[in-house]
């Protein structure tokens, strides 16, 4: 025994020889040592963590978790110390009934409310030891229990949960989770539940608060709940749920909220839903004039989505607002103006952007190109290489002219693509009066036979002349590309009832507004804006390059017209196109 | 020893030819035109070299590769190398490629299909033979 160990043993001496012992398997001696120590140096922590561990290592569980208490009293309150504790207390979970370590929890618990560890540590220690608190073990349990079950004590309730919250959050939510989380939902405890889900979800336990949610939403409308659940979507970043819940109760969307109309900018922005959202951005606009924080939201709302005429729409309004405080804080004139700077830098970056986008796109265009040329000159390559080593072995006249024909294939491919571009690069422009109907009914004229083959019903309206002043020949080539088009969409998509193509102009002032619908596959949304980028193309290898469209956006763009998806069109794909009446007639600078 | 080799290539012309010459070298080739078609067909193990153009429709070269690892992380694959940027080159070279060979005007046939078949059996005949001259004797017993 070694009762009669030195006194003037050093400690680090002692730890050295308790670690011999127990090295050796001597595990009472050394815990017999390491006591007498620890009596020694009545403050050294590493003796009691010591100490603790030996006890265990003899299955002494209740002096080793008074070790570890006495550990944690006599440490500094540092990291090392908390994951010392942890990983030790995390032992006792192993050994310990749960009812055994609830009891043992609540003891540190008690210990630590009479603050006899420093406060920098102490929540987290609680945080550790609560997760072993059932919630019947809670104090307030019975008294929560009884508030919630009626609205009426909605404030007991809330005070309840902010002392259990403030000892321990993980402690608050297994009490929510006891008692809350799978009762009955009734109008009577609505508010309380709705208040819990904000509890749950500020703690982040978002499947919980979806649960709730759901079924107070299912049993009664209510904005607050709906803001809920739509931001809760956003930040888990699916609305899956929430899909759910709108296609039963599609009401719930159909909000004047203003929290519920900010979630809903999110969600119809996840949904690439163009007019939807806008038509919730109007509705902020026109309900809120007055509200300057709305406002402010608004337009940073607009500058994100790159709205920037809507933006600077708004910009009076806001600043009049910031007027009409003025007398109360005198600097508000000053934060109108400089917010209204940042919108035009804002703006200035987006025109860089712009530039980017377009110099980003002249590298698409050559990068296509290459590609395009690049294809041919593979397959010619690749064809002589081939047939020049067979043809060294055996001369075949058949091979041979399969070779000539096969390379003025390519060829014939490289001059095609040459000439699709033209219209770009083309200096020749010509200015005459044309029939803008005549000539759209003998474009359909002209692909009569494919689409009579492919049963394709056409509409032109309306019956009458329009003339406009302008290049036929590429009027016509913007009429014909959007035809093919259109039967290609309608082939893809073989739905045999709906099978048509409708053409209407219209003329509103100085320039006509054509309107160019088929019912084919349509323009995926996410594919909207990228549909007129050069070699953009959804088609089977082969049957396009990608360029028809590219190309008509660059003759309208020439010419002062323009040309949009219809984002609001969806029983297939509606062209908006605007030509100017009276083309301007300079020529083109080559 | 016969090799299989997936060709994902959308042009059909340039297929038709390297399939040909692969054939010729005594190397089946399953051809197929799009990415899609290419991670259907692919099963672990079933192709020894996937031979990837990184221009295909709907998806494109990259995306097809990061399928198809998922499903065979050791297959080899050589890609088309013309018109990649940076980004695109840096996440081929992380999901793994073997070697690269060129279209357009530096298209070279039979140094592709000599591409293919040095990734495919990286010794040659000769090579072979020096390897097992070099061995220890008695490495392979001898059948008598």
């Amino acid at each position: 025994m070694h009762n009669g160990i030195s006194i003037a043993a050093t400690a680090p001496q002692l730890a050295e020889e308790i670690w011999e012992l127990r090295r050796s398997g001597n595990i009472a001696d050394a815990t017999s040592l390491c006591e007498s120590a620890l009596q020694t140096f009545p403050t050294s922590d590493s003796f009691a963590k010591i100490l603790s561990d030996l006890y265990l290592e003899q299955q002494r569980y209740r002096d080793a978790i008074v070790a570890l208490a006495k550990f944690l009293g006599l440490a500094p309150p540092t990291h090392p110390t908390l994951s010392a504790f942890a990983k030790r207390y995390h032992r006792f979970r192993r050994v310990f009934s749960p009812s055994e370590m609830a009891m043992y929890a609540q003891s540190f618990i008690d210990a630590l409310d009479h603050n006899v560890l420093d406060p920098s540590i102490t929540p987290r220690i609680k945080a550790i030891v609560s997760q072993d608190l059932p919630a019947g073990m809670i104090p307030e349990t019975s008294d929560f229990i009884a508030a919630s079950l009626g609205d009426k004590d909605f404030k007991a309730v809330v005070d309840i949960t902010n002392n259990v919250e403030a000892r321990s959050p993980a402690q608050l939510i297994g009490l929510l989770n006891a008692t809350i989380l799978n009762r009955d939902r009734s109008v009577n405890t609505y508010s309380i539940d709705l208040f819990c889900v904000s509890l749950y979800e500020k703690h982040e336990k978002y499947a919980a608060a979806l649960k709730i949610l759901k079924e107070l939403i299912l049993l009664r409308d209510n904005p607050v709940a709906t803001r809920s659940l739509l931001r809760i979507s956003r930040l888990q970043k699916s609305y899956d749920l929430a899909d759910e819940i709108i296609s039963i109760k599609p009401g719930i969307i159909r909000a004047n909220e203003f929290n519920v109309l900010y979630e809903l900018v999110y969600y119809y922005e996840f949904k690439n839903d163009i007019s939807a959202l806008q038509g919730v951005l109007t509705q902020i606009r026109k309900s809120f004039t007055t509200n300057l924080p709305v406002l402010r939201t608004l337009r940073n709302f607009y500058i994100r989505l790159e709205m920037f005429d809507e933006a600077k729409a708004i910009e009076p309004i806001i600043r009049d607002l910031y007027d009409n405080r003025g007398s109360a804080t005198k600097f508000s004139s000053e934060v109108a103006e400089s917010e209204a700077e940042v919108t035009s830098k804002i703006e200035e970056l987006y025109s860089q952007l712009e530039h980017q986008k377009q110099l980003a796109a002249i590298s698409d265009l050559t990068t296509g190109i290459s590609h395009e040329l690049g294809q041919p000159i593979t397959n010619i390559r690749y064809t002589i290489q081939f047939y020049r080593r067979a043809l060294e072995k055996k001369l075949d006249a058949k091979m041979v002219f399969s070779v000539f024909d096969s390379i003025l294939d390519e060829t014939q491919r490289m001059g095609g693509l040459i000439s699709r571009l033209a219209p770009l690069t083309s200096s020749r422009s010509r200015a005459e009066e044309f029939d803008l109907v005549q000539k759209i009914n003998a474009r359909f004229l002209a692909e009569s036979a494919r689409l009579q083959e492919n049963s394709i019903r056409t509409r032109v309206m309306p019956n009458a002349k329009i003339l406009v002043t302008g290049d036929p020949v590429k009027f016509d080539q913007l009429i014909s590309n959007l035809l093919l088009n259109a039967i290609d969409a309608i082939i893809e998509k073989n739905d045999q009832s709906r099978r048509l193509i409708e053409v209407s102009a219209k003329d509103i002032g100085d320039h006509i507004s054509i309107r160019f619908s088929d019912s084919g596959t349509g323009v995926p949304l996410k594919n909207r804006k990228k549909i007129f980028d050069p070699f953009f193309s959804t088609k089977a290898p082969g049957k396009g390059e990608g360029l028809g469209l590219f190309i008509l956006w660059n003759i309208l763009k020439m010419q002062g017209g323009k040309i949009s998806v219809d984002p609001n069109f969806n029983r297939g794909a509606r062209f908006l196109i605007e030509i100017p009446k009276t083309t301007q007639t300079q020529e083109l600078q080559k | 020893m016969s090799s299989t080799v997936l060709l994902v290539e959308d042009e059909l012309k340039t297929a038709e030819m390297l399939t040909m010459a692969l054939e010729t070298e005594g190397i089946d080739v399953v051809c197929v035109h799009d990415g899609k078609s290419a991670v259907n067909i692919m099963a672990k193990g079933k192709f020894d070299l996937l031979i990837l153009d990184l221009k295909l429709p709907e998806m494109t070269g990259d995306e097809v590769l990061e399928e198809i690892r998922r499903i065979d992380p050791y297959v080899e694959v050589i890609v088309y190398t013309n018109y990649q940027d940076p980004p695109t080159m840096k996440k081929l070279i992380n999901l793994g490629i073997e070697g690269y060979i060129n279209k357009g005007a530096a298209a070279d046939l039979w140094e592709t299909v000599e591409t293919v078949k040095s990734r495919l059996d990286p010794f040659s005949e000769e090579e072979r033979d020096q390897v097992l001259a070099a061995l220890p004797p008695g490495t392979f017993p001898k059948n008598k």
